[in-house]
């Protein structure tokens, strides 16, 4: 068993490596289930199946990579479902009537659940000594777990949900700014 | 270092590679004959940089991986104890006159209490030593002293449970 230094040394790197990919894999476990819940509530399985895979590889890189961009995915994740929870909601009651007229709602209240989850994201993001990094990295998951919801209702949702979260960006820019 | 480890700073990995290795050799070559102890040192850091993605802030570096070791130290110390009672029952001619079983177990014991020992920390060794030899440390207050050698039990016990068991 006994091995020499350097070749002790690599197997520790690849070993703390993979550790870190394991638990990355497992602790992303929640997005496939999100994805799955949205399935059954919307009655859908291919498009949140998409997004769904897509989060839980971005969640398992993002923690596997670790640092700021690791602590975003939990915040993501969190707030995240204000979108979808938004998204959801539009699309079982997406209608607005003014007398006789009729409208869907469906892009505003993904905006309206994609500014909150942005200005959360940056509130969160304001603390950390890396702010940017975990506001893309939060941002990013939030986005993918509002879409989870939004996706099925077309583009124009998506886009307005993805615009309201990355307007968070702005206090975290300042703060930055202020910062330095 | 190991938080950072466990946060994901890559570069804190070569630092805390040449802290832990040099600890975790040391305490299992306390344990363990040294061929054996390379063995269960190297298992030992293999499975502390597995687990240092879990590795909690709040804990003692040193000593969670201490105990990993010892755990290490402990099953090697297992497969000996089973691996000698088979040979022993397969060796019908055991000389009766040197009475190996009651020298084993006395070396059993004194391996057992160094590897407790050595998971402990240098002030529970020396709290430890002066309760052994009825003393109170000089500029140290009967009532520290009974608080400190309560504490310093409780860890010899827990450090006895994890490399020993119950």
């Amino acid at each position: 068993m006994a091995t020499d230094a350097s070749t002790l040394k690599q197997r520790a790197r690849r070993i703390y490596e993979i550790g870190r990919l394991r638990g990355a894999l497992g602790w992303s476990i929640p997005a496939l289930i999100l994805a799955a819940v949205v399935a059954l509530v919307v009655r859908q399985i291919s498009v949140p199946l998409a997004i769904g895979v897509a989060l839980y590889a971005a969640s398992a890189g993002l923690l596997w990579w670790g640092r700021a961009p690791g602590r975003g995915v939990l915040p993501g994740l969190v707030f995240g479902l204000v979108p979808l929870g938004a998204a959801l909601i539009a699309n079982f009651y997406g209608h607005a009537c003014v007398g006789p007229a009729c409208f869907r709602v469906c892009t505003v209240a993904c905006f309206a659940g994609g500014l909150v989850a942005g200005l959360l994201t940056a509130r969160v993001a304001a603390r950390s000594p890396n702010a940017m990094g975990l506001f893309l990295s939060a941002a990013s998951v939030a986005f993918l777990t509002g879409v989870l919801g939004g996706a099925c209702m077309g583009v124009y949702p998506v886009i307005g949900m993805g615009v309201a979260i990355a307007l968070g960006v702005l206090p975290v820019a300042l703060r930055s700014r202020l910062r330095s | 270092m190991m938080v950072s480890l466990a946060d994901g700073d890559r570069s804190a990995f070569d630092g805390a590679y040449g802290l832990l290795w040099p600890a975790l050799l040391a305490f299992c070559k306390r344990a363990l004959v040294p061929s054996d102890a390379e063995d269960a040192a190297q298992l030992a850091l293999l499975k502390v940089f597995d687990r240092a993605a879990t590795f909690q802030r709040d804990k003692d570096a040193l000593t969670w991986a201490i105990t990993i070791a010892a755990w290490e130290v402990r099953t090697i110390r297992k497969r000996h104890v089973r691996s000698r009672s088979t040979s022993m029952d397969a060796d019908e001619h055991a000389s009766p006159a040197h009475d190996p079983e009651s020298a084993a177990a006395t070396r059993e014991l004194v391996e057992a209490a160094q590897t407790v020992l050595g998971a402990l920390c240098e002030d529970d060794r020396v709290t430890l030593a002066a309760t052994l030899a009825e003393e109170t440390p000089a500029g140290v207050s009967g009532a520290a002293f009974r608080k400190r050698r309560e504490r310093a039990m409780a860890r010899l016990k827990e450090a006895w449970r994890h490399i020993h068991g119950d």
